[in-house]
């Protein structure tokens, strides 16, 4: 009697668990990250990341995630989009769009918001940014070559302010990545000028792509500019020319190979050719 | 007694020669029926190759996934018949099999004939013809086409010249004796027997020049049928990705062209009324050396099927069910049966060996070699690796069309028509080697 309580009494112990660990199961912990991105070709867009807690932090594709523009009294849905497979969704900022909300001083202030689902909670994040704006000048004088950057923000009513004390990062675009060159904070006009390196390696008429870049600021967000000048050295690219089966040239041993035998066979021929020619020469009358 | 030799020698040299050039006297109008016929063939297969030009391969049906189609089966086939000019003026006479003399002009005319109309055909199945000139100027010699350009060109040369070494002799003595033919064969007679006489220095030159081509040719033979199966192994598809597919075609071509001989001995001993030459004895021997041939090519066939259809795997084993149960099955049966077995059973007995029975035998061989380059070609073509998708159903299909057919027909005629014209020129046994092999024991001769 004592055995068969004590199996119903495990049996339950058992099925308590699991029926907790089936209608109890805890949701996701979800995350959103929200950057500010301007491009060199002055396009601005939000982009929201979201991520969702496994045994890492993952990307959550197909997500809904809402954009808003926030002031202290009104929160006005901008748009809703779908993350991709990267969990990113990307919103972007048209000036002309009457939903953006200008806040004091500039700021303008934006919250994206994962409203989650039945195994993920919600999730939301705020970001205020001041729109800003880089201008890179080339300077050239015998052979010192600089460069110059302004950075500036658009205050309450549109007037241009310089950005003062702010990191401005230098990088030539190589093939594959940007390379940095240069790093100084703005002065209290917003300016830093960059001597650039004499011995950088251009394109094959020495043109270089150089990027300004303002990096993941508090306030400003990200923001680039760029332009093009030929203070490169020309490079030839490398012409590599390789000898293979699947190359334009044939590899060298198939080559003599093939010479070989060939030349063999049909030196044969003329000696042929000429033992016919012989025959005819040689006196014919017995 | 010496006296007594001499005179048989020189009656017997008579009839040899009286026999052997009695098709070549004007008042001789041999197959011009046949000829008619002949150019008949070739005239519509011209039709048709012309609406192929004009409008595009489209005519045919080949389409992206069977992109060689009967023409290249067609090709292999006269590759392969090709391959029996070795096999006479080389590996026969090397290996001092002298019955075989009556046959090296034969099979050295048909290596000829077949090895024209195969590098005709190849550029019957370029889209663009206009631009086989590219191939020899642009072309990458690691590719296999490349060597099956330079081979052919090769290999029709030493056939040219392996023909034109044995014929000097009886061409000298067909300007010596055919004072009545037409003008136009006197000077080419006159021309190309190049001042021959026989004189012991001619004869040291001419020796030496046969037996040099006699040893090149057996490589460059080989060569050019195992280049062709290259054409395959080096592609991927299955059933083509075989070690064994150059012997697998060389013995194959062997057999084939061992077959297409008997068939032309038994032609031209009756039209030609040479059955003092192209003896029963012969037949024999020739039947023989296909049995032989066949037993080699059967061997080589196990090979090529048994280990992919042991294993079974993925497309290689689809194209192995497709030809054993598939589609294709009741023509692979077909080919294996009454194309190899057959004849290996037949020809081993002494009935079998004679002169008609030899005759079905050797077509039943060469229909089967003609169809089993059909079965190395297509199926393999319709199982390609990356699955046919989002095509129209003749893609997954090839039935050759009329111009396809016209055409391959109009190629067997050019090589039939090419035979002929030469056989209707030249003398077709070689009347200085059987003088000089039967004329001391003219017993020998069967009369």
């Amino acid at each position: 009697m004592k055995s068969v309580i004590k199996h119903i009494l495990i049996i339950s112990l058992v099925a308590t668990i699991t029926t907790d660990n089936i209608f109890a199961q805890k949701k996701k912990t979800a995350r959103v990250q929200v950057g500010y991105f301007k491009n060199y070709d002055k396009a601005e867009h939000l982009v929201a990341t979201l991520i969702v807690k496994e045994k890492r932090y993952v990307p959550l594709s197909n997500g809904v995630i809402h954009f808003y523009s926030v002031s202290d009294t009104s929160r006005v849905l901008l748009s809703k989009i779908h993350t991709d497979n990267d969990g990113k969704a990307v919103f972007i900022i048209n000036d002309d769009n009457p939903k953006i909300i200008k806040g004091p001083s500039g700021v303008f202030t934006f919250e994206v918001e994962y409203e989650g689902n039945s195994s993920v909670n919600a999730a939301k994040r705020k970001i205020a940014i001041k729109r800003g704006d880089l201008e890179v000048s080339f300077f050239q004088k015998d052979s010192t070559k600089s460069i110059e950057v302004s950075a500036t923000e658009i205050g309450l009513n549109d007037q241009i302010i310089p950005i003062e004390g702010v990191n401005i990062l230098l990088y030539v675009q190589g093939t594959f990545s940007l390379l940095n060159f240069g790093k100084e904070k703005t002065d209290e006009n917003g300016i830093i000028h960059i001597d650039f390196p004499t011995d950088m390696p251009g394109d094959t008429t020495g043109v270089l792509t150089i990027v300004a870049k303002i990096d993941d600021n508090k306030t400003f967000g990200t923001i680039e500019s760029r332009g093009e000048m030929n203070w490169g050295i020309p490079i030839e690219p490398v012409k590599e020319k390789q000898r293979g089966l699947g190359d334009t040239d044939a590899p060298l041993w198939m080559v003599y190979t093939l010479i070989i035998l060939l030349s063999a066979v049909w030196f044969h021929y003329l000696y042929v050719i000429f033992l016919i020619v012989k025959i005819k020469l040689v006196n014919g009358s017995i | 007694m010496v006296k007594e030799k001499l005179f048989l020698n020189d009656q017997f040299n008579q009839k040899v020669e009286k026999d052997l050039l009695a098709h070549l006297l004007p008042h001789k109008k041999v197959g011009n029926i046949f000829i008619f016929i002949l150019l008949a063939i070739i005239l519509v297969g011209i039709y048709a190759y012309y609406r192929q030009l004009r409008y595009g391969l489209i005519v045919t049906s080949m389409r992206d996934y069977t992109s060689w189609g009967v023409y290249i089966s067609n090709f292999v086939f006269l590759v392969a018949i090709s391959l029996v000019g070795s096999l006479f003026s080389s590996i026969l006479k090397l290996s001092k099999a002298t019955w075989s003399t009556p046959l090296t002009r034969i099979s050295e005319i048909i290596a000829i004939a077949a090895i024209i109309c195969a590098s005709v055909i190849i550029i019957v199945d370029m889209g663009r013809p206009d631009r086989f000139i590219n191939v020899l100027i642009h072309g990458r010699i690691q590719s296999p086409i490349i060597w099956d350009v330079i081979i052919i060109t090769t290999y029709l040369t030493i056939s040219v010249l392996l023909l034109y070494i044995s014929l000097i002799p009886d061409l000298a003595i067909c300007r010596d004796k055919l004072t009545d033919a037409p003008r136009w064969k006197k000077w080419f007679y006159k021309v190309f027997s190049i001042n021959w006489h026989g004189t012991p220095e001619q004869n040291n030159i001419l020796h030496k020049v046969s037996f040099m081509l006699s040893v090149m040719v057996i490589p460059v033979a080989f060569a050019i049928h195992t280049v062709t199966s290259w054409l395959f192994s080096t592609t991927w598809r299955p059933g083509w990705d075989s070690t064994n597919l150059g012997p697998y075609f060389v013995s194959g071509a062997l057999m084939a062209g061992a077959a297409v001989i008997i068939g032309a001995m038994y032609f031209i001993r009756n039209a030609l009324n040479l059955k003092d030459y192209l003896t029963d004895k012969l037949f024999d021997h020739m039947g023989k050396l296909l049995v032989l041939l066949s037993l080699v090519y059967l061997y080589f066939n196990i090979n090529e099927y048994l280990g992919p259809a042991f294993k079974m795997v993925g497309v290689e084993g689809e194209h192995i069910i497709e030809l054993f149960f598939g589609k294709y099955a009741s023509m692979y049966w077909l080919v294996q049966v009454f194309g190899l077995v057959l004849p290996i059973v037949v020809l081993v007995f002494a009935w079998g060996r004679k002169p008609l029975p030899m005759l079905i035998i050797s077509i039943l061989v060469l229909l089967g070699a003609w169809f089993k380059r059909f079965l190395i070609v297509i199926p393999s073509l319709q199982h390609p690796y990356l699955p046919i998708q989002d095509v129209d159903e003749s893609y997954r299909h090839y039935i050759p069309s009329w111009e396809e057919w016209a055409i391959t027909f109009a190629s067997f005629a050019g090589c039939l028509l090419i035979i002929t014209f030469l056989v209707k020129l030249l003398p077709v046994i070689p009347i200085w080697e059987t003088k000089k092999e039967e004329g001391g024991e003219p017993k020998q001769l069967e009369v």
